[in-house]
């Protein structure tokens, strides 16, 4: 029993099967039988932990899907320590966020639709987690996104929803064309998609081909985890509801590129160019985002940027090789940009649905508890010692410091360093500032100073049990989650856990003076955005209007977002217009072109226009007479 | 000369041609409404032809020559008309939604005919059953494509397919008669001995091209492929559901026949013709069907792509060796199973939405899953395996067909495949993202809402049976394909090949 | 074939007469004038079995095509109106193309030919006319094929005219009111075909409706 993972996935499905079935006629039931579901995972992840314990790890097959030849599609379950990590920050956030939705949800006249589609997100996302091989995990990987589809757009009589998810999807499908056909190349190069024998064929894989697969998984990566230049969807789809924001585009779906990345680290250890363009993209991602964030007034987006800035920096850490660390940032993160979401939810849930935070203010005495749990997510955010977010994102920048400092000289390897690694250090303590600063604008500008708007703050109330349990729940894994799991540093519980997981490497060298040097640097950074957020917007100091002046045109720059919405928009519709186009002037113009134009080719040598009888039937039978002709020509040509 | 002996397995023949006649003459001695009689003859007919099929099939799975070569009947055959006893069945169901009481027994006597031509075809073993089973096939589905008479564009879909089609048959015949004056023999075993003693000489691929060629035309090959979107888009809709399956599947059967037995010795210079014909028809299909927003266009455009993956199965095939671990012929197989019954059930629901709005207009998915849950379900289901999203049919049909390319060495035509269907990602889910997350425009609902489909309850109710049946075909084939796939690899392993 | 110079010149004539009267089938614009060259090609196809010592199947082929088959078509033509055809010459745009492709093609045989310079040696069938002779004349050895080797094509053949005859029945047959009746909501769709020559095909298709019937 204890050692059971089919359990696991298997309560998901049944609430998504028995919602779907029957939620329609007791509508009141289904938030409670997705909640109970999703806890029975959860206590079922950690019997299977408890039960694993200095397992190195556990394969066992499900069904022999596809099996013809020597070639064989498995769906089984790998459970090593990264897949219980994973599994148990999946299913504890959905068990936390399935109880706050019960609440939030409520007076939702479609909730049986939202309570089907969760248990089907979780369930999915446990198989991506658990997947021994690359194409379950391919499976999966567009289910969730076929899920976080569906709920970005649950409101769908909403234009706006219908273009996020829209969005969302079209912008996925190309991280997930180059994922594709990364895995087809791995299958090519490999002949098998399980981890195990992929890593197995490593030592006498084609160098080049390796960086391929590697940079084309991370191409998937991107996409779903939202990285430069496929970004840009995940603010929009702050469309769909609070907790769907919160669980699949906060806490798990997002991080699944980052999962992929760690997942397969013996293929990105062999192919140190890729890894040099994880880190790179992740860095560029960091500080890009945080500085949109830095100017968003719709507190959910400001929260979103966040999450693009945070996956951004698990990419760094991954990219410098501290996958372990990458890992342990993802799941601090889980807890407390959860935690910021839900509690960003109760806010608009307490104001009718507003999210504008230039309607908000003054709301810590309304909402006490969501106030003051949201303070802790926000220290955790800023990486204020000791909370989560200071153990994991210090370490990140730990490691991208050792990283840069390992040996520059050498030639690009996993040993190896860049001198490229200092400019992403320096990126990762600006995004520090810059992350604190636009965490304590947001707090600051919600919960502090006078009410903006009377008639809302009026109105606003504490929000019921269901949805403040999780709310305190996930601020003590804020608060304590990084002490628990990362003190000592280098060495804490999660490193020596990942440690059986086969080839989590972390970079050794790190010693207890550079460390801790090291940690001044990130928490004073941390502290210096803090601190000019209060000023600026707590004191009234004229700190923003100086930066303005101090460099004109950047708040309109990131106001803009970069412009890159623009782009991406103007490219999708350039793309869209090009693929119309092309396949339009296929159809037109050489389709029937091919078929017509022959019939007008021969107009012309006949010099007859106007006066012939036509008809398509002949331009086909002399497409075919064409056909004809090259086949037997080329037949008999090229033998 | 008819052996006694030989009849019995021909059992399933005679019964598809007893109902064929029996509908007729019924027609003639009744009057009224005769629609539930007619399908149930028809049903009934076909039901017990499978049953026949499965106790006259020979007990060690051996193949049987039967008519003094002409026929055989061996697990390859078997497999095929096991499959078009199904596709005629639901199409007669079909046809009963579509067509008043006369109209529909013309369609299904005609249906019956053309039933009898490929079961025949799949089964020839000598190139004049081969033609005759041909045009058994294709003469009634000429008519089929025109049965709605008042129509303008279903007449002039009909002439051009039969115009065309007489084509074909004359390139077929030429090569026949090529191959024949060049072996001396109609027989498609003996014709590859002829071909072996002769080698590539150039003679023997000018035969081999023009039977390429003639067959290219029947299961709509580029650039022999342009009467496809006129014929269904014209057709009365189970027609054209008919038309897209039933037909191509059995020439498709004839092709992998053709390049693993009678012109086996050619093999190489047939896999580099084949591929491509195949990477060909893969793009342009694809492509073309963007642009579309007829969907029965469409899913023309769509079937001439997948005639397309199914040909890289046979281009792959020609280039294995055969008795090494290879899924080769049984990935075509395989394919045009899952694919007859997926693009089937597609025109199913294209029926069900032509029927709500009188229209064939992709728009007129608008907001389907919000008037009628099961059909777009049902549609979601097919565009997705169409696509080839694991884990529906359609993903394991190309997993196999590309691991066939993949042995044979064709790896640029695997990777068109790969890249083809990615690109055919953007049509059939256009057809989802209308169905599932637009409104439907406001006019069209009104009308849908007037003029509720004035079919009997028992008659929609199969109608939606042959939805419920394709879809769910199409997922359990999906997750249990090893079955499937199993019986397709007993089938070759037993067949004349 | 009997290898004597008789022999050849029959040959020479019937292949380079019926190609002619064929071409001239294609081309003219009477569709009398037309049935009349059929005639001319079929006579000259049967020259060809009567050479290679097939009387009977020389003598089937003038009665069934010529005699019936021909006969049918003249009966046809007949019942149109024949006074309203073109006035100015009809030439199709696609011959302009088709003539070069048919030269290509007559050129990839040419080269296919010189690449196998023994296939008139080569080429065999298996009723030789000695053959032919041995199993004791044209109609027995056709006979001997027909009901023995070939049975199940030929029973099928009949099958397949049958369901020809079916076919023509159900187009052919008047269109009932009530057949448009009951699709209430099955608008004519205007053209299957799309491009700027579907005008016209849409024409000649309603013509064809309009002339079947009768």
């Amino acid at each position: 029993m204890l050692n059971a993972p089919w359990i696991i996935p298997l309560l998901p499905l049944a609430a998504f099967a028995v919602n779907g079935l029957f939620g329609r006629r007791n509508p009141r039931w289904t938030g409670w039988v997705s909640t109970a579901a999703v806890v029975g995972s959860f206590a079922a992840t950690v019997a299977l932990w408890i039960a694993s314990a200095g397992a190195d790890q556990d394969e066992s097959l499900l069904y022999r899907w596809v099996a013809s030849g020597g070639f064989t599609i498995d769906i089984a379950f790998l459970t090593d320590a990264l897949t219980i990590v994973m599994l148990l920050v999946v299913t504890g956030v959905s068990a936390l966020v399935s109880l706050y939705a019960v609440g939030y949800m409520d007076h939702d006249a479609n909730k049986p639709r939202f309570f089907t589609w969760i248990p089907l997100f979780v369930f999915s996302m446990i198989m991506l987690v658990i997947s021994d091989n690359l194409l379950q995990l391919f499976v999966f990987w567009e289910m969730v996104g076929l899920c976080s589809y569906l709920l970005i757009g649950y409101w769908y009589d909403r234009d706006s929803a219908n273009a996020a998810a829209t969005k969302a999807f079209l912008v996925n499908r190309i991280g997930d064309f180059g994922f594709a056909i990364g895995i087809i190349l791995a299958f090519l190069e490999f002949g098998t998609l399980r981890y195990r024998e992929i890593f197995a064929g490593l030592g006498s894989a084609d160098a080049g081909m390796v960086t391929a697969i590697a940079c084309l998984l991370f191409v998937g990566a991107m996409g779903k985890s939202a990285q430069f230049p496929l970004h840009v969807w995940l603010p929009d789809a702050m469309e769909g509801p609070t907790p769907v924001s919160a669980l699949i585009h906060a806490a798990t779906m997002v991080t699944a590129g980052v999962y992929l990345v760690v997942r397969m680290n013996p293929l990105y250890t062999q192919a140190p160019e890729a890894l040099l363009l994880v880190a790179a993209v992740g860095a560029f991602t960091a500080v890009l985002a945080a500085t949109i964030a830095l100017v968003q007034t719709d507190i959910k987006r400001v929260l979103a940027y966040s999450t693009v800035s945070q996956l951004g920096l698990m990419f760094l850490a991954a990219g410098a090789g501290a996958y372990t660390v990458a890992i342990f940032h993802l799941a601090t993160h889980a807890f407390f940009k959860a935690l910021l979401f839900l509690g960003s939810g109760s806010v608009i849930h307490a104001l009718n649905d507003e999210q504008d935070m230039r309607r908000m203010g003054g709301l810590r005495r309304k909402l006490p508890v969501t106030y003051a749990t949201f303070i802790l997510g926000g220290l955790a955010l800023a990486a204020v010692f000791p909370l989560a977010g200071f153990w994991s994102k210090d370490e990140v920048l730990a490691h991208v410091f050792l990283k840069a400092a390992a040996d520059p000289g050498g030639a690009l390897t996993a040993d190896h360093g860049a001198g490229v690694f200092w400019l992403f250090y320096a990126t990762g303590l600006t995004v520090s500032v810059l992350t604190a600063f636009y965490t304590f604008r947001m707090i600051v500008k919600t919960f502090h100073g006078a009410p903006r708007d009377a008639a809302l703050h009026e109105h606003a109330h504490e929000s019921p049990w269901v949805m403040t349990v999780p709310l305190i729940v996930l601020a003590a894994g804020a608060a304590l989650s990084g002490a628990v799991l990362g003190i000592p540093p280098e060495h804490g519980v999660i490193h020596g856990y990942l440690e059986h997981a086969a080839g989590v490497l972390h970079l050794e060298g790190a010693g207890a003076a550079p460390t801790l040097i090291l940690a001044v640097v990130s928490t004073v950074a941390a502290l210096t955005g803090l601190l000019l957020a209060l000023g600026a917007y707590g004191r009234g100091l004229p700190i923003p209007q100086r930066a303005r002046a101090l460099a004109p045109g950047a708040e309109t720059l990131f106001r803009q977002k970069w412009y890159l919405d623009h782009l991406g928009d103007g490219f999708m519709v350039a793309l869209t217009k090009a693929a119309a186009m092309l396949s339009w002037g296929f159809d037109a113009g050489v389709v029937d072109g091919i078929v017509n134009g022959v019939g007008k080719l021969s107009r012309f040598a006949g010099g007859q226009a106007g006066r012939i009888q036509t008809g398509q039937a002949q331009n086909y039978a002399l497409l075919m007479v064409v056909g004809l002709v090259l086949t037997v020509g080329g037949l008999v040509l090229f033998r | 000369m008819i052996e006694p002996g030989d009849l019995g397995y021909v059992v399933p023949e005679l019964i598809v041609l007893g109902t064929a006649l029996t509908l007729l003459l019924w027609a003639a001695i009744t009057r009224g409404d005769r629609r539930w009689m007619s399908v149930s003859i028809a049903l009934a007919g076909n039901g017990s032809a499978a049953l026949m099929l499965f106790m006259r099939t020979p007990a060690d799975g051996a193949a049987v020559e039967l008519f003094a070569g002409q026929l055989v009947v061996d697990g390859y055959s078997t497999f095929f008309r096991t499959l078009f006893l199904l596709l005629a069945s639901l199409a007669i169901v079909f046809g009963a939604q579509r067509f008043p009481s006369a109209p529909l027994i013309d369609f299904a006597a005609l249906l019956q005919f053309s039933l009898l031509g490929m079961m025949l075809l799949v089964g020839a073993a000598d190139w004049a059953t081969a033609f005759i089973a041909i045009e058994t096939m294709a003469i009634p589905v000429y008519v089929l494509v025109g049965l709605t008479r008042f129509r303008r564009a279903s007449l002039e879909a009909a002439m051009k397919y039969f115009a065309l089609g007489a084509f074909a048959s004359a390139v077929l015949v030429y090569g026949i008669a090529w191959s024949y004056g060049l072996t001396g023999t109609t027989s498609l075993a003996e014709t590859a001995d002829g071909i072996a003693s002769r080698g590539d000489e150039p003679w023997s691929l000018f035969a081999l091209g023009l039977i390429l060629v003639a067959l290219g035309f029947k299961v709509a090959a580029v650039p022999f492929h342009a009467w496809t979107p006129d014929a269904y888009q014209g057709a009365p809709t189970p027609a054209a559901a008919f038309v897209s399956v039933g037909p191509k599947v059995a020439a498709m059967a004839l092709l992998a026949r053709v390049v693993t037995l009678a012109f086996e010795p050619l093999a190489a210079n047939i896999t580099v013709a084949l591929a491509v014909i195949a990477a060909a028809t893969m793009i342009l299909g694809n492509l073309a069907a963007i642009a579309q927003s007829d969907v029965k266009r469409m899913l023309g455009y769509s079937s001439i792509a997948h005639t397309g993956y199914m040909l890289v199965g046979v281009a792959a095939v020609s280039q294995t060796d055969a008795g090494a671990d290879f899924v080769g012929v049984p990935s075509v197989l395989f394919y045009g199973f899952v694919y007859a019954l997926m693009t089937f059930g597609a025109f199913a629901v294209a029926y069900v939405v032509e029927a709500q709005t009188d229209s064939n207009d992709l728009s007129a998915f608008r907001g389907l899953a919000r008037r009628s849950m099961l059909p777009a379900a049902a549609m979601a289901v097919f565009m997705l395996s169409l696509t080839g999203v694991p884990p529906l049919s359609g993903f394991l049909g190309k997993l196999y067909i590309l691991q066939s390319a993949v042995d044979a060495g064709l790896g640029w035509l695997a990777v068109t495949l790969v890249v083809t269907s990615v690109v055919s990602a953007f049509y059939y889910l256009r057809v989802v993202v209308l169905m599932f997350m637009e409104d439907e425009d406001a006019p069209a609902a009104a009308s849908a809402a007037a003029d509720a489909p004035a079919a009997s309850g028992a008659v929609a109710d199969a109608h939606s049976a042959v939805v419920a049946v394709t879809a769910g075909a199409t997922v359990a084939f999906g997750i249990v394909g090893g079955g499937l796939l199993a019986w397709a690899q007993a089938a070759v392993a037993s067949s004349l090949l | 074939m009997p290898d004597n110079i008789e022999t050849h010149l029959a040959f020479w004539y019937l292949a380079a007469a019926s190609v002619a009267a064929s071409l001239l089938m294609v081309s003219v614009r009477n569709p009398v004038h037309s049935a009349i060259s059929l005639v001319v090609v079929i006579f000259h196809v049967a020259g060809f079995f009567a050479i290679l010592g097939s009387g009977f199947l020389a003598v089937a082929q003038i009665a069934i095509y010529a005699g019936a088959i021909v006969v049918l078509f003249l009966f046809t033509l007949m019942m149109l109106d024949l006074r309203h055809l073109p006035e100015e010459r009809v030439t199709h745009r696609q011959l302009w193309l088709g003539i070069p492709l048919a030269l290509l093609l007559a050129v990839e045989a040419v080269v296919i030919g010189a690449g196998t310079p023994e296939v008139r040696e080569s080429i065999k069938g298996a009723f030789p006319p000695a053959t032919v002779s041995e199993l004791g004349g044209s109609a027995e050895a056709l006979a001997v094929a027909l009901f023995n080797d070939y049975t199940l094509p030929f029973l099928g053949a009949s099958v397949m005219l049958t369901a020809a005859t079916v076919g023509a029945i159900v187009l052919a047959r008047r269109i009932e009111e009530h057949e448009r009746a009951d699709f209430p909501r099955q608008r004519a769709q205007t053209s299957a075909a799309n491009g700027a020559d579907s005008a016209a095909q849409a024409e000649q298709a309603a013509q064809a409706a309009q002339e079947s019937p009768r």
